[in-house]
């Protein structure tokens, strides 16, 4: 406060002394009464109030905490389905797959000897030739 | 009531202590109702200010920080009720002015006790009676400040804050208005 207003300040309270003599006229006891009980009356209301607010919260509290578990379990399902093989992973397992099958076939043509015999070989040779570029080229069908 | 007992006392009101709230009653209804009757000039008034009043601090107590002034906080609800009301019956067209003198008969005066003797109670009496009169020459602005000052116990900063004016507007209008009342008991004693 600035050294004025202080200063007046001070010297209005001293004035106020002029007030001394001023009574000051008491309630009815009946008007305490009526008041004691009005506040008592909505003392006990917001006592109630609290009460219900304090078991509504912990209501809340545990209605949050199930949600939150519900939403962490949801969460785990969703990274399971992440890791889980897709579409193009299965896609891939097939590829390989039919690539193993055929190199079983080259190799068994080999150890049968029909490269080494040449080109004049049986029909049933031919079909079985036919047969692994049928698979190659099924294979590479599937990995496009 | 000492500051640690008032403390107390309002920590067992914030938790709406039954025996709490009625000795808040008990102790600041005298006072509370002195500074409405002053303010509105009616006992109805302010009997049903006053229940008003202990209502609102039953109500917002819990956001009352306790910080040693409950009186204040008490009498600054007390008296922005009464500015309340005295706008509305503005509005109204009814009695608009804050009041100094009684006119709804005479009133107790809770100060006075039995162990008084008669002839200095006759003398604070006719003393009163003049202050009375002379705080009704006030104007309303005049009044509202020293009545405030003298019942509530709020500082003049406070008072400011609770009239919306600057604190040295506030001093200025309690200034001149005791300086008006002095001169008015000067030239009663005079005559």
């Amino acid at each position: 406060m600035s050294e004025p207003l202080d200063k007046l300040e001070r010297t209005v309270d001293r004035e106020m002394a002029i007030l001394e003599g001023l009574s000051a006229p008491g309630p009815s006891r009946a008007a305490v009464a009526r008041v004691t009980r009005a506040v008592l009356l909505e003392g006990r209301r917001m006592r109630s109030r609290a009460a219900l607010l304090g078991r509504l919260s912990r209501v809340s509290a545990v209605a949050a905490a199930i949600v939150l578990v519900l939403m962490l379990t949801w969460s785990t399902e969703q990274v399971r389905l992440v890791d889980a093989p897709n579409a193009d992973a299965l896609v891939l397992d097939d590829w390989f797959d039919a690539l193993a099958e055929s190199n079983d076939h080259i190799a068994t043509l080999m150890s049968d000897g029909w490269l080494v015999d040449g080109l004049d070989g049986d029909q049933d040779d031919d079909e079985e030739l036919q047969s692994l570029f049928d698979r190659l080229k099924q294979s590479m069908m599937i990995g496009a | 009531m000492d500051e640690t007992g008032l403390d107390e006392l309002v920590r067992r009101a914030r938790r709406h202590e039954a025996r709490a709230l009625s000795t808040l009653v008990e102790r600041y209804s005298p006072r509370v109702f002195g500074l409405l009757f002053r303010m509105t000039g009616s006992r109805d008034v302010a009997e049903d200010l006053m229940q008003e009043t202990f209502l609102r601090v039953v109500r917002t107590i819990g956001r009352y920080t306790e910080s040693g002034r409950f009186e204040s906080w008490l009498f600054r609800i007390a008296a922005n009720l009464a500015r309340d009301r005295a706008r509305q019956s503005k509005r109204r067209g009814t009695t608009a002015s804050l009041h100094a003198g009684d006119d709804d008969g005479p009133a107790p005066d809770f100060a006075a006790t039995d162990g008084d003797r008669p002839d200095a109670r006759l003398e604070r009496n006719e003393i009163g009676q003049r202050l009375e009169g002379v705080l009704a020459s006030l104007s309303d602005a005049e009044r509202e400040i020293i009545l405030l000052r003298h019942f509530s116990g709020l500082s003049f900063r406070e008072i400011a804050e609770v009239l919306s004016v600057p604190l040295g507007t506030a001093l200025a209008r309690a200034h001149r208005a005791l300086k008006r009342m002095r001169d008015a008991m000067r030239d009663e004693v005079r005559e």
